[in-house]
């Protein structure tokens, strides 16, 4: 697959991308509502999302980078919270991976029985959170130009 | 500007070096429970498991984490959209 066809995504695969990833991480958050066998796999799905989300952005995580000396501070800010969202959501899978019931089951693992791992799911899980409230905040300004903008194109 | 397996390897290692970073983190990440901690893991599964699916209050209790995850994210969001508002103000 080559680099133009990710650079040349439509708006509107991107902005449904982005619905989908919102959708499943508020049904990942809660697994008392949806079971623990569907929050473990609806989290990979989630993380497959995040992953897509990830190289679509690519060429903005590349120039952030690379000029992260002499950015923007909105710029500099948002690599830094993209940074520890990543590291965020990564403790919290390993940690979800570590206790989890149906996903270690399949792989005929027994979980682990370290208390520690919970914690640490919980704690990084409700940190992942915040940060992508800060996120989506931060982007706010495109997401509303970006339905704005699909919804005209659709009327027309 | 990379190929798309290129960016792939790069999103796996990191996440790779991230998930080793914390496994050597966890203390005693292998090995049995000792002393209180066992009774404790024991007690917490089987918590988990009628919390998720036997019903009674977990309906309830969803919708409490439901709001809870709401509240955090919005807090965050609003949060946000206010600090950058009250630093965009016109100066008086």
């Amino acid at each position: 697959m080559s680099l133009q066809y990710w650079k040349g995504i439509p708006l509107k695969k991107n902005l449904l991308i982005d619905l989908v990833a919102s959708i499943s991480l508020l049904l990942v958050m809660d697994p008392r509502l949806t079971g623990i066998a569907v929050h473990e796999w609806l989290s990979v799905a989630f993380a497959s999302v995040l992953a897509v989300h990830l190289l679509l952005h690519w060429t903005w995580l590349e120039t952030a980078v690379k000029r992260f000396i002499r950015a923007a501070g909105l710029t500099r800010f948002k690599f830094v919270l993209t940074a520890f969202f990543l590291i965020g959501f990564t403790v919290a899978m390993l940690s979800g991976f570590m206790v989890s019931e149906s996903i270690l089951e399949l792989l005929g693992a027994r979980r682990s029985a370290n208390m520690t791992w919970r914690e640490v799911h919980e704690i990084s899980s409700n940190l992942t959170l915040l940060l992508v409230g800060i996120h989506v905040a931060l982007d706010w300004g495109w997401i509303k130009n970006a339905c704005r903008s699909v919804v005209t194109e659709s009327g027309r | 500007m990379k190929s798309l397996p290129a960016r792939i390897l790069i999103v796996v290692l990191i996440t790779g070096l991230i998930c080793g970073a914390t496994y050597l983190a966890v203390p005693d990440s292998s090995g049995p429970p000792r002393g209180p901690e066992a009774g404790a893991v024991e007690g917490a599964a089987e918590g988990e498991r009628h919390g998720h699916h036997e019903g009674g209050s977990s309906a309830f209790e969803g919708v409490g984490e439901l709001v809870k995850n709401g509240g955090i994210f919005a807090v965050a969001a609003v949060g946000t959209i206010g600090v950058r508002r009250w630093r965009r103000r016109p100066a008086s």
